[in-house]
């Protein structure tokens, strides 16, 4: 197993190279210099605007949609033992992801405080039912998987009859169910930082004791812990990150789910050290993808949660092969 | 450690699951607790573990000369359910590690060089010690059976309980392991097994517990009459 | 007969000097009069304007650096001999607007290109576009919105833009046109009637344009009524509602007006529709009043040009009277 200084430099160089290519590249040609006196000086107001206003927020905005979502994948599939825990596979964006359709629909109004906070209730609500399932002793791996992407699946049929019934645009539609970072102001990413430090909080504080649910509930009580407890608050963390998550760039599949197994197969076992790299190891996976969603068709958009998905869907496979 | 029931009584509901059962399970001996599917056995150690309580009867569990309470059962009774499932990607070394696990160390807990003498030598006691780097989902019947008992000795409790966990296991891993549980036991450990396996049980045990119905119909060293206590009428 | 000749023509390019002798001294005139005793009409900036959104604008300058991001806004902000220096890449009309920069499409410009023209002013369309406002924030534009339902709304909208470019003449004589050549298209239909405008999708649903939406706009300029009015909305297209062959038999329109959006050779929905059951047996069908009319002009850009949609509709019917 690699060390985890290691894979943290690692990490830290892609989010680095990802955040340069955030704000060297994009529809407007801004040569380097320009680019230097955007970051050290003030005077070519076009490029400022360009940089710092549009470049920069969608850079900063795809680090914390991709940490929240790498956490929380990989405190669902701890704390559930279960190998398809994912924010969107369980059902925890699905809840956001309505809260989102309605406020596109026009039936709910608020700015983006409001957003990130509804987003995180409806979630939170998805993250209540997998939990209540969890923590019963009848519901193996496989069923709580079919709860979870029920759930999931109904929350975003009833999220897309919301946008179909108010004929939002496509554009909007899409930008939702697949994830986009486009045109991502410092106002839509403010709120999200309180939820994600809150959401890391608490992962921070149920770390220590999500080594033994791997056991099972009884073998864990028996070890003196409170596993229902353990798994009710990690749960109750990845519904506040993927509540954000999805109320800055609505619905970006696979990152939960394909994060944790590519850390653990890095950095082992042990719930303390995937908690914490799986916070670079998303934020690096969305940025490098959403890179690649705003550039590789320019300036026509992708949306980032196809190119998570079909990088993700391969690496997925091939890490089931090895590991599972 | 001394486990003592008198005249315990469980009810689940309205049925009675255990009648008027009067035992004591002591350190030093291997214990193998017999019977029918359904007769109580499973209940019986819950009620030691304390997950559930008795409806009449007395219970008492006792370190030494002094009782243990409830909340403080976990740090004497070391279990591995019926039924458990395998945990996934941890290797053996790690699922006994987790045996030295404590709440209270929490976030910054390391193994000490004490625990890694501990999860050792729990290695070396239940012949795991060549296999102890495998994924534990990658051995085989038996030796998953031993690692469990790795851990429990890990947790270096004063009673360990194993509960029916001998399914699809070869003959001579079986014997191994009885012959193990009963090495263990006589370093001071209570040791007690839930198991269907008279033959064996008849071999090793030290003590020999017969549920039927809810009724304890058999309490002593092992005899040749366990088939017929088993096979016979069910106990009025 | 010879003087005829030579007289004749002589006399009036006399004339003709005569005539553009007088206009120069007018021309002079005033030049000679100056300065002027009062000013007449106040400094035209800055203005503060009403946009189609109810947005209160300030616009401080006459703008010379002008984007528009829809089709819509591009015909009007021409129409009013405006020109922009960068479009969105549906904006194809008039032809000057060709050779244009692009920074996107209409439903996905791109901030950035955008902000890198340095507009001092951004065209959108209020339906389509109005959701936008926030994106285009950061490019330090002022932002008007037009739109283009009704011709009451296009004359607003010429209005409008005359106003922010400090051209009111020029609108006003586009605005003007537009009604006159719209009520001529009315006028010129010997009887009204009532009317049903379809189009279909990828799927072959039928929809009917209601009087909300574009196409129908057009045939209320027309005084037609529209079988399809006080219906509830149903389908993806805003103003546009599914429609059945029960409700075209219930409702018997006078006039069938095909909308075909595929282009060649996708067939065109009036060759299609007498062959749906239902349709078949409609009057306007069996009376040949059944005509096709250009998704260019009726769907695509909402403008100016419905002066040229409404002669377009008013000459279809007028053929089969």
């Amino acid at each position: 197993m690699t060390r985890p200084i290691w894979v943290l430099a690692t990490l830290g160089v892609f989010i680095v190279l990802g955040t340069a290519a955030g704000v060297a590249f994009g529809p407007t040609n801004i040569g380097f210099q320009r680019l230097m006196t955007a970051f050290f000086s003030t005077g070519d107001q076009t490029a400022e605007i360009v940089v710092w206003s549009l470049r920069l927020p969608r850079v900063v905005a795809a680090i914390i949609v991709g940490a929240c979502l790498g956490l929380a994948g990989a405190l669902l599939q701890i704390s559930t033992r279960n190998p398809l825990g994912d924010p969107q596979l369980f059902g925890l964006g699905g809840g956001a992801a309505i809260v989102q359709a309605l406020v596109l629909a026009g039936v709910v109004r608020t700015g983006p405080w409001g957003l990130v906070t509804l987003s995180v209730v409806g979630s939170l609500i998805g993250a209540g039912i997998i939990a209540s399932f969890a923590s019963r002793e009848d519901v193996g791996p496989a069923r709580l998987a079919l709860i979870g992407v029920s759930v999931g699946a109904l929350a975003l049929a009833v999220a897309t009859g919301f946008l179909t019934y108010a004929h939002v645009f496509t554009q909007q539609s899409l930008a939702l169910l697949g994830g986009s970072m486009a045109n991502r102001n410092w106002q839509d990413i403010f709120p999200a930082l309180p939820f994600l430090a809150l959401g890391v909080a608490i992962a921070v504080v149920v770390a220590g004791r999500l080594n033994v649910l791997v056991l099972g509930d009884r073998i864990a009580s028996s070890l003196g812990a409170n596993p229902s407890r353990t798994r009710l608050t990690a749960t109750a963390s990845a519904g506040i990150l993927a509540g954000t998550a999805v109320g800055i760039a609505g619905v970006v599949g696979f990152v939960g789910l394909l994060v944790p197994h590519v850390t653990r197969s890095i950095i082992g076992n042990d719930a303390r050290a995937l908690v914490a790299i799986s916070i670079p190891m998303g934020a690096a996976l969305v940025l490098v993808a959403d890179q690649a969603a705003r550039l590789v068709l320019m300036p026509s958009e992708v949306p980032v949660g196809l190119v998570t998905t079909a990088l993700g869907a391969p690496l997925m496979i091939y890490v089931a092969r090895r590991v599972l | 450690m001394i486990v003592q029931f008198e005249n315990a009584s469980f009810h689940h509901g309205t049925t009675p699951v255990l009648r008027a059962v009067s035992t004591s399970i002591e350190t030093g001996q291997f214990t193998c607790l017999l019977g029918p599917n359904g007769a109580g056995k499973t209940t019986l150690i819950r009620l030691i573990t304390g997950e559930i309580g008795l409806t009449e009867g007395h219970l008492s569990l006792l370190a030494g000369t002094d009782p243990i309470s409830l909340t403080d059962i976990h740090q004497h009774v070391a279990v591995v359910p019926q039924n458990v499932q395998d945990p996934p990607y941890i290797t053996v070394r790690e699922l006994i590690e987790l045996g030295r696990f404590s709440p209270r160390k929490g976030l910054g807990w390391r193994l000490s060089s004490e625990d890694h003498e501990i999860v050792d030598a729990a290695l070396e006691s239940c012949d795991m010690t060549q296999l102890a780097d495998r994924p534990f989902t990658k051995i085989s019947g038996g030796q998953k059976q031993r690692a469990w008992l790795g851990f429990c000795l890990a947790q270096q409790k004063d009673m360990v309980i194993l509960d029916e966990s001998l399914q699809g296991v070869d003959y001579f891993s079986k014997q191994f392991f009885f012959g193990l549980l009963k090495d263990i036991a006589a370093q001071d450990k209570a040791v007690v097994l839930i198991t269907h396996d008279l033959d064996l049980a008849a071999r090793f045990a030290d003590n020999v517990l017969v549920l039927k119905d809810g009724v304890l119909v058999y309490d002593g060293p092992p005899t040749d009459d366990l088939p017929s206590l088993l096979i016979g009428d069910r106990a009025a | 007969m010879f003087h005829r000749l030579i007289v004749v023509p002589s006399l009036l390019v006399a004339l003709l000097f005569v005539l553009a002798a007088c206009s120069s001294e007018d021309d002079e005139a005033p030049a000679a009069q100056q300065p002027a005793p009062t000013q007449i009409a106040p400094a035209p900036f800055p203005v503060t304007v009403t946009d189609m959104l109810g947005r209160q604008v300030e616009i401080s300058q006459k703008p010379e650096r002008i984007v528009s991001i829809s089709p819509t806004a591009t015909e009007m902000l021409y129409r009013v001999r405006g020109v922009a220096i960068a479009r969105d890449s549906s904006s194809k009309f008039p032809p000057e607007t060709e050779s244009l920069p692009t920074v996107g499409g209409a439903y996905t410009p791109s901030v950035e290109a955008i902000v890198g023209h340095q507009p001092d002013l951004i065209l959108i369309e209020a339906l389509t576009q109005g959701h936008m406002l926030p994106m285009l924030e950061p490019a330090g534009a002022q932002i008007i919105a037009v739109r283009a339902t009704s011709v009451d709304d296009v004359a607003q909208a010429l209005e409008l833009l005359g106003t922010i470019l400090n051209q009111p003449i020029e609108a006003e004589e586009a605005a003007q046109e537009i009604q006159a050549r719209v009520n001529n298209a009315a006028s010129a239909l010997s009887s009204t009637g009532s009317v049903l405008i379809l189009i279909s999708d990828a799927d072959r649903n039928l929809y009917a344009a209601k009087p909300e939406s574009y196409p129908g706009a057009v045939a209320t300029a027309l005084n037609m009524t529209n079988v399809a009015a006080g219906l509830a909305d149903s389908g993806p297209f805003p103003g546009f509602t599914l429609f059945s062959a029960e409700q075209a038999i219930a409702s018997n329109p006078d006039f069938i007006f095909a909308i075909s959006p595929a282009p060649e050779p996708a067939p065109r929905l009036s060759a299609v529709l007498p062959r749906v059951p239902g349709f078949t047996d409609l009057a306007a069908v069996k009376e040949g009043k059944l005509k096709e009319i250009d998704p260019g002009l009726f769907l695509q850009a909402p403008g100016p040009r419905i002066a040229d949609a409404a002669e377009q509709m008013s000459g279809l019917i007028q053929e089969t009277q």
